[in-house]
């Protein structure tokens, strides 16, 4: 039998009153279980059990109040013997992290995380980048954040899926139209019934059944749908560069040319992200509704402001570290990709984020961007995970001194505590200029955005600082 | 609304943000949500205004909550129960809420000490805005007393006349380590609503505000939540020194 009595929660504690037994009388109890609610002057405490057993009795009713020591319960010891870990007092603190390991709405603070930081200093580009064809540009508009608004006809995506209604996979065999040829504008890029009709329309027809080999697809992508008309020659169609293409061309070149570009890979816990966006949705929070990107953005704002050397840029003879801290979102829409900036994004909560990224997003499809709205940012975001890309490196874009490349959030097998459990997780791959930030900077600076996307509850406050 | 709360307190410190007038179970279930997250994502002074509600605990008590309901009813304003001790009271806009969400284990775990370091925060922004407040032993929160009142010898007649006045409620549940709730300021305060209920069950209590008491416009709320960041993060961050040991005694030599 062991004594359960009036815990000493402070040192000037002389009484406490019972708010509520959270065990009744039979329960079977483990040392650190959540026992009973103890008020002390205006402070209301949970206390944990301290000896294992089957709850006996209950001494001190709810409203009743003890003196510190005197005893409220009373616990058996199971067959196993008793297991009086402590007194009260030091049980509560003590037996924290069980109590938390068993209650899994509360996972214990030393939990096994998926995945610890992996540096590869100069490590290769992704596969698709170095192994693509001289002179195919598509691998490099995949992997930048540059500010290229149109996204290619779904050919552009290659090895991708192309998502299409049943309606319209129906509709464009029907009417002769290659649906890889026609350019979704359904959510996430999806080919609707109207795109089809509008293909035909336009006089988009199938292509030949034979193969058709992967380069000249991918050339074939690039013409936005409404550029000039392309010249032909001896099976190769020259599109000449847009503005737009031609300036990511340059800057990209720029970037790999100037930049040493290093690369930092980590694996984030969404479980609690998972949750909360589920939460938001369920209240309605945000009409629109909050993504895992804006979620990124905002952790990666409210980590800058501790990082002030990662929102920086690299001026030849000296760093210039930026006051404003101020995103770029390369994101995929409907029919594009798009880099609105955030100005100022530290000082926004989530849910302001992710109207103003909608805002801006609503208006680049609008045909209403300007030049400003696609400067000034400080650090970009890439998202690649609506295209179910696991993981991917991006290309800086100068002069900004780092870009984050985001990967798709989806349940994975993960260790937890050396077994094997499944998680939603999501990778997020920082590419750094070494000239500006070191790996170990870009480390830390990685590791907190994780611990933020991790414990995502105060995303949802405004502006941070850690003074 | 949200701001960028400099708390000069120090890396170990405190995070604390001005979240401005949000709902008050939109509030709860982020208090809520960053207890289970245990601490891991820092400890957070969220400082920010409510929309006029009712709240009660458990040991509220019936004859307050029959008069509340016709209030509530004429009125509009919501009445919510919540899983904390305490009685009956009433948050809304010109009152200054702090909600302290810390891990209490890793600051030695006394309860009543971590209460009256939030007391000694709230005492020292009222300071700073010319209003001399103290505490009342045995009466967790912040008082005012009257000049002529000897702060030794107060009583219940004194707060009955008005001579003792509470200008700040404070209380706080602790969950699973982590403590949840803090204070709520009167700063430029309706005082009307209290007048439906028996606040946290004193009977005859009089409350007051910065407003009531300096005679004149307060700063505006954003304002007086930044001073409180400062000298509320400052009381709990000299509470760590307070309780380090040896290491305190060389800070204080």
């Amino acid at each position: 039998m062991a004594d359960v009595t009036m815990p000493k929660l402070s040192d000037t504690m002389e009484e406490g009153k019972i708010l509520r037994w959270l065990k009744q009388a039979g329960d079977h109890v483990e040392v650190g279980d959540l026992l009973v609610e103890v008020e002390t002057d205006k402070a209301d405490m949970e206390v944990e059990a301290s000896a294992a057993g089957v709850l006996r009795e209950v001494k001190l009713g709810e409203g009743a109040s003890a003196p510190v020591g005197a005893v409220i319960a009373v616990i058996e010891a199971g067959a196993d013997g008793v297991r009086n870990a402590a007194p009260a007092g030091a049980g509560e603190r003590d037996g924290a992290a069980k109590a938390a390991a068993q209650n899994p709405e509360a996972p214990p603070a030393a939990a096994v995380r998926p995945s610890a930081v992996a540096t590869q200093t100069g490590s290769a580009p992704p596969a698709r980048s170095s192994t693509a064809p001289p002179g195919a540009r598509e691998p490099t508009r995949k992997d930048v954040a540059a500010p290229a608004r149109e996204l290619p006809p779904s050919p552009g995506r290659a090895g991708l899926q192309v998502k299409v209604s049943p309606l319209a996979r129906t509709l464009a065999e029907e009417l002769g139209v290659d649906v890889g040829t026609v350019r979704g504008t359904g959510p996430a890029g999806r080919v609707t019934r109207r795109d089809v009709e509008e293909a035909q329309a336009r006089g988009i027809t199938s292509r030949p059944v034979e193969p058709v080999e992967p380069a000249a697809r991918r050339s074939d992508g690039d013409a936005p749908a409404d550029a000039p008309g392309p010249a032909r020659a001896a099976g190769v169609r020259r599109v000449p560069l847009s503005r737009m293409r031609a300036s990511i061309a340059k800057r990209m070149a720029e970037s790999k040319r100037d930049a040493p570009h290093f690369y930092l890979t980590t694996v984030v816990d969404m479980e609690d992200a998972v949750r909360l966006r589920a939460q938001l949705k369920a209240l309605e929070a945000s009409p629109a509704g909050v993504t895992y990107n804006h979620m990124v953005v905002k952790a990666v704002a409210d980590a800058l402001a501790g990082f002030p050397e990662v929102n920086a840029r690299f001026a030849g003879e000296a760093i210039e570290i930026l006051d404003e801290i101020n995103i770029g979102i390369a994101t995929a829409v409907d029919d594009g990709l798009i880099v609105p900036v955030l100005q100022g994004a530290n000082r926004l909560s989530l849910l302001e984020v992710a109207a103003q990224a909608r805002a801006l997003a609503e208006k680049a499809e609008g045909g209403r961007f300007t030049s400003a709205d696609l400067s000034g940012a400080s650090f970009s975001v890439s998202n690649l995970g609506m295209f179910d890309v696991d993981s991917f490196s991006a290309v800086i874009n100068p002069p900004q001194a780092a870009i984050l490349a985001v990967g798709s959030v989806k349940q994975r097998p993960v260790v937890h505590d050396g077994a094997l459990a499944v998680a939603h997780t999501m990778s997020l791959t920082l590419s750094c200029d070494h000239r500006v930030i070191d790996g170990a900077r870009g480390g830390r600076f990685l590791a907190d955005v994780k611990r933020r996307l991790e414990n995502p509850a105060a995303l949802l406050l405004g502006a941070v600082s850690r003074a | 609304m949200t701001a960028h709360i400099d708390t000069g307190a120090g890396a170990a410190g405190i995070e604390a943000r001005f979240l401005g007038r949000i709902g008050f179970t939109e509030a709860l279930a982020l208090q809520e949500s960053i207890v289970r997250e245990q601490g891991r994502g820092g400890d957070v002074l969220l400082l920010l205004e409510h929309d006029p509600v009712y709240t009660t605990g458990r040991s509220g008590r019936g004859e307050n909550l029959g008069r509340l309901a016709r209030v509530t009813a004429e009125d509009g304003v919501p009445l919510v129960r919540i899983g904390r001790g305490g009685d009956v009271t009433y948050h809304g806009p010109g009152q200054l809420v702090g909600y302290a969400l810390v891990d209490l284990r890793k600051r030695g775990g006394d309860v009543h000490r971590f209460l009256r370091e939030l007391e000694a925060g709230v005492i020292a922004t009222l300071g700073a805005l010319d209003v001399a407040a103290r505490r009342w032993p045995g009466r967790t929160g912040v008082w005012v007393v009257d000049a002529d009142v000897d702060p030794t010898m107060m009583d219940d007649e004194d707060m009955a006349r008005g001579r003792v006045r509470k200008i700040a409620s404070i209380g706080i549940a602790v969950r699973r380590g982590m403590t949840m709730h803090g204070f709520a300021l009167n700063v430029a305060l309706d005082l009307a609503p209290f007048a439906a209920i028996v606040p946290c069950g004193l009977s005859g209590v009089h409350m007051t505000s910065v407003e009531s008491e300096t005679r004149a416009p307060a700063p505006a709320l954003e304002a007086v939540a930044r001073i409180a960041a400062q000298h509320v993060a400052a009381a709990l961050t000299r509470r760590e020194h307070g309780t380090a040991g040896p290491a305190a005694d060389r800070v204080h030599a």
